[in-house]
């Protein structure tokens, strides 16, 4: 019976302590905003965009660089983040439409990977179309 | 012994199990500098259930205060500090001690007003110490001033030092106490301790700690800035004895401490029952009733208003002077003009400019979260107003926000 109480209590302090714990760790990610990137009009068909826009991360704002490439009515977003090693990627200068400064890899108008030592495709970060305005999710 | 009634030094240990538990999953979430606390601290009020937490945590503080003194109080009544309870009277009290620094270092990590208003009161009086004054405040304050080291300081005692003591005494304590009674008094408080979680619960909902403003360094204390509750008769007392600190806030505290934890070997008399100490009850009964007079006058007490020095109408600073002053131009173009080194993008007149995309994210409170303080907006920018390293006031903020709006 006492070591049934105390149990009881360790699980009623892990109880009231632990679950806003954890669901402040769990939470930490908060929702993710659609950014406005400008309207459709302004982005040349086929010719990517540099878009660097603030996120949230943690209580600091950091900057994150996107490249914006219209194709008709569409958009894609991609990361500026090379896929082999976290360096960010800049436009033209090689056999790609982007190419990273690091290790020379590069990736196509659609990010595939077109050089060693890059093998997958750059991020993509989520768009839509809305009133002619162009919205990136951040 | 005693009647059945609840052990409240077992429930103020409770309630402290609980401060340890809600302050690990808090310090997921801090960062012991002036350039992140107070962000840090207000962003975990924006998490699920974070706001909650922080408040439990707060309270956890005062609860366990309030029980071990209460527990205290009992066992000086009954005499239970005597031998063969010598030993466990001065393990509970250096416990009560760093329930005590837990609470206090505390208070000064959320990196707000308040928190910078006492650690100037502890600086002070650490200062005031005679002959070591100096060593004392420095060792404290990591440097010469306040500073982030000094937030880290006090972090670390509040987050590793104090919880690895904490775990210590405890630890001697129930072995002392199963020396004595070859096991551990029987758990029959479940039914209090439920009270008393619900209790915290109640009051981490209905009272949470609340933030104040982002301490200013270079700034002066607000008028309303008070220690916590257990403190607030130091501060009566200094307030009525101008000109004494060490002694009122340095000694007089140290030398209670002393005296209640020191008790057992201060009142050497055999007698337990409460009648036959008529004196050494009394004593604590004067003290004790000081102490509560002095904080509830602290708190009857309006609280000063200091008048504030208003900053002289210095007229209102020019966007272009602003601009030669933190010399922009070194980095930037501004309008046509030539900058010796490109590092910045050009400065123009953004809402008068035909850049849909730059002019969408260049909101206004983007610009004075970016140009008011950048290294906040962005760790990495080289833009450190070169060579002040002074940020603009707010007018000449407004100054360029004018400009850059084109108004």
């Amino acid at each position: 019976m006492r070591e049934d109480r105390r149990g009881f209590l360790g699980l009623l302090v892990g109880a009231l302590f632990g679950i806003p714990g954890i669901a402040t760790l769990l939470g930490a990610r908060g929702a993710r905003a659609w950014i406005d990137a400008g309207p459709l009009d302004a982005l040349p068909d086929g010719e990517p965009r540099r878009f660097s826009f603030p996120v949230k991360a943690g209580w600091e704002k950091r900057e994150r660089t996107a490249f914006l490439v219209r194709r008709g009515e569409t958009v894609i977003a991609l990361d500026a983040t090379c896929t082999h090693a976290g360096c960010t990627v800049r436009m033209g200068g090689g056999p790609g439409a982007f190419t990273c400064p690091c290790h020379g890899g590069a990736f196509s108008l659609d990010g595939e990977p077109v050089k060693k030592p890059v093998t997958r495709p750059l991020a993509r970060l989520e768009t839509r179309v809305e009133d002619g305005r162009v919205k990136v999710r951040a | 012994m005693r009647s059945a009634s609840p052990n409240l030094g077992h429930l103020a240990l409770l309630v402290a199990a609980g401060g340890l538990l809600s302050g690990a999953f808090l310090a997921f979430h801090y960062a012991p500098t002036f350039e992140a606390a107070h962000d840090a601290v207000a962003h975990v009020e924006t998490l699920a259930l974070g706001k909650f937490l922080r408040s439990l945590h707060h309270w956890c503080g005062t609860f366990a205060l309030v029980l071990a003194g209460l527990h205290a109080a009992r066992l000086f009544w009954h005499g239970e500090y005597k031998p063969p309870w010598r030993a466990l009277w001065v393990l509970g009290g250096c416990t009560a001690l760093v329930l005590l620094g837990f609470a206090y270092t505390g208070y000064l990590l959320a990196g707000d007003e308040r928190a910078l208003a006492g650690l100037r009161v502890m600086d002070g009086v650490a200062a005031s110490t005679p002959f070591l004054g100096d060593a004392i405040a420095s060792a404290i304050r990591g440097g010469e001033v306040i500073s982030s080291a000094t937030l880290t300081r006090l972090y670390a005692l509040h987050a590793v030092v104090l919880p690895a003591a904490l775990v210590f005494l405890v630890a001697a304590f129930v072995a002392r106490v199963k020396r004595l009674h070859g096991e551990l008094a029987p758990t029959r408080d479940a039914r209090a301790a439920i009270a008393v979680l619900a209790l915290l619960a109640l009051c981490a909902i209905l009272f949470p700690p609340g933030l104040g403003p982002e301490a200013d360094l270079t700034g002066s204390a607000p008028p309303d800035a008070r220690p916590e509750w257990f403190f607030l008769w130091v501060n009566e007392l200094l307030h009525r004895i101008p000109g004494n600190t060490f002694l009122v806030a340095g000694l007089l505290p140290l030398g209670l401490v002393t005296l209640a934890i020191g008790l057992p070997f201060l009142a050497r008399g055999e007698a337990r029952e409460p009648a036959r100490r008529k004196p050494e009850i009394a004593v604590a009964a004067v003290i004790v009733l000081v102490i509560a007079g002095l904080t509830a006058a602290s708190f009857a007490r309006a609280p000063e208003r200091v008048e504030e020095a208003s900053p002289a109408p210095a007229g209102t600073p020019t966007p272009l002077a602003v601009m030669e002053k933190f010399q922009c131009a070194r980095c930037h173009r501004i309008d046509d003009a030539e900058s010796p080194d490109d590092t910045g993008p050009p400065l123009y007149r953004v809402a008068a400019d035909d850049h849909p995309a730059v002019k969408d994210l260049f909101t206004r409170q983007f610009f004075r979260l970016k140009v008011g303080d950048p290294r906040k907006y962005w760790d990495g920018t080289s833009m450190n107003y070169t060579p002040t390293r002074l940020k603009p006031t707010a007018a000449e903020l407004a100054a360029l926000e004018r400009w850059f709006f084109g108004e």
